[in-house]
């Protein structure tokens, strides 16, 4: 038996016999440990730890497809979505969605189709901004 | 497009008294490509491509950023591939990472999966960070 050899099989079966409501069978099972690992059994008799499971705070929020993008950020670059998008922040690029939500705040350029503090569908490809890229891009289904 | 500055974060935390601001959304629908920067939290769960500034960011489970992140708190549960710059690093265990991770402090999760350097680096290498290094191979 190598030292790599963890005997993580004996606290298995130890587990379940301490989750299991016979106590008969601890016994039984106990009985039978120096056969499964030359380990002594008075550390494996411990009942086993759980497994400390790293606790993940990511609080997914209820809807997870919509994008918004608030006052704080700026993105230089372009976006991209197959579903809504809210922007409040600052956008300098292109912007392509399904329907883009544009705060009363917000500020940017570029060859998104939005006007100031209204909603606005974005199926067309309207271009507002002069340069157009719209016929570059094929409009997503819907 | 001009290459907007580094926006370098706050050694310490935010005031919790102070006005919040209001965190940023990037759904999994949404494809992001260029800079983002904000001096609040942003939450990524789709796909980003280029440099992120943020206070605190968080990749969720099914995220995937390519870049450079640039942040006091990185929160990793999705997958990255580039560099972290950040004081407190954590990688979940769905996290599957790719680059190098410049940290002061680094906690990762039993099951994530890291292929990275991770240099230490004390807080003033942060405070004066106004220029990412290049990228080494």
């Amino acid at each position: 038996m190598s030292m790599f050899n963890r005997n993580d099989k004996v606290n298995d079966t130890n587990t379940g016999t301490n989750a299991g409501t016979n106590p008969g069978m601890n016994t039984g099972e106990t009985a039978r440990l120096p056969e499964i690992s030359p380990v002594p059994a008075a550390p494996a008799a411990k009942p086993a730890q759980p497994v400390a499971q790293p606790v993940s705070n990511i609080a997914a929020p209820r809807n997870i497809g919509v994008s918004v993008i608030s006052k704080a950020l700026k993105i230089t670059g372009q976006l991209e979505s197959t579903e809504d998008i809210r922007i409040d922040g600052e956008v300098e690029g292109d912007v392509r969605a399904v329907s883009v939500t544009v705060g009363k705040r917000c500020e940017g350029q570029g060859n998104g189709v939005w006007q100031r503090g209204r909603a606005v569908r974005n199926d067309r490809r309207q271009d507002r901004s002069g340069e157009s890229r719209a016929h570059q891009h094929r409009p997503y289904d819907r | 497009m001009t290459i907007p500055p580094l926006r370098a974060f706050r050694i310490t935390p935010r005031d919790p008294k102070s006005a919040e601001l209001p965190a940023s959304h990037l759904g999994q629908a949404l494809t992001a490509e260029g800079f983002l920067d904000t001096d609040g939290d942003l939450h990524i769960h789709g796909r980003v491509f280029g440099r992120v500034c943020a206070d605190r960011l968080v990749l969720g489970s099914g995220g995937y950023l390519e870049g450079d992140v640039v942040a006091r708190d990185v929160q990793i549960g999705g997958r990255l591939s580039g560099r972290i710059f950040a004081l407190n690093v954590t990688l979940d265990s769905s996290a599957d990472v790719t680059g190098r991770i410049f940290h002061h402090e680094v906690t990762i999760a039993k099951g994530a999966r890291v292929d990275a350097r991770m240099p230490w680096r004390p807080p003033s290498y942060f405070e004066s960070l106004t220029q990412l290094p290049e990228p080494r191979p």
